[in-house]
């Protein structure tokens, strides 16, 4: 079976994709194609080579920035811009049908290749990722994201 | 709205397929609200977490310093993500 990544496109069956929670269903069938037109997040679809119409599962990210707290002017390092710009991974989603097969962490092997290809690009230094509820951070937690105080469901990685 | 109170006043018009609007009153219906308290409470939420979505993300005192200090070491991914990274790499070999 080979998998591969592609940028979402109207190729693509969306309107066949579920994975358990309606939100994110309802955002690649209706939201996906329109936001990165508009230039708000892009959309990348995992497939498998003999059935590319077929979304195995997606990921969305945006851009975001960091703001950093209570620091005095010498601990910023000379940092080129504050605040901090980020890279987002706003939903990875994997289609039921398709689950339990380690797609997801495929995905944000993905997610995290991108990131460090924007760093090149564009000085991004942080993927932040939204996780959906309790078990979905426990998941980005174990591959080393770390969790905001603020919000538990909201965690970061640096990339160096 | 003006500089007035707000007392509800403002009007929120738009055209739907009659089909959309049937669903949604179902749904209200379902909840046991009227139509306008639903899509008033739904679009709210929903509005508020697209913002929520796209503000700046705002650390604390000690995360700002240790994200600092990360920036000072090279990018330190764990097994699991190595692994990871190194299945999206295979996924894609032409890239």
């Amino acid at each position: 079976m080979t998998l591969r990544f592609e940028r979402l496109s109207r190729t693509h069956d969306r309107a066949a994709f579920t994975c358990g929670v309606a939100s994110l269903d309802a955002f690649l069938q209706r939201s996906a194609l329109q936001n990165a037109r508009d230039g708000l997040s892009t959309t990348h679809v995992l497939v498998q080579s003999r059935h590319p119409k077929r979304i195995l599962g997606y990921l969305s990210a945006s851009t975001a920035e960091i703001e950093l707290a209570g620091l005095q002017p010498a601990d910023r390092r000379g940092l080129p811009r504050y605040p901090v710009p980020a890279l987002r991974l706003v939903r990875l989603a994997v289609a039921t049908s398709a689950q339990g097969r380690g797609h997801g962490e495929l995905m944000l092997g993905e997610a995290v290749r991108r990131a460090l290809a924007v760093r090149e690009q564009a000085g991004v230094r942080v993927l932040l990722v939204d996780a959906l509820d309790e078990r979905a951070a426990g998941f980005y937690q174990a591959y080393g994201f770390r969790p905001t105080t603020r919000n538990g469901r909201l965690l970061y990685l640096p990339l160096g | 709205m003006g500089a007035v109170m707000a007392t509800s006043a403002d009007r929120l018009e738009f055209r739907l397929e009659l089909q959309d609007k049937e669903e949604i009153e179902h749904a209200a219906q379902l909840l046991g609200k009227k139509l306008s308290a639903f899509v008033r409470e739904v679009t709210l939420a929903e509005a508020r977490r697209v913002v929520a979505e796209h503000q700046a993300t705002r650390l604390s005192a000690d995360e700002s310093r240790r994200l600092l200090d990360s920036f000072d070491q090279p990018f330190a991914p764990n097994a699991r993500l190595r692994r990871a990274i190194k299945r999206a790499t295979d996924a894609d070999p032409g890239r």
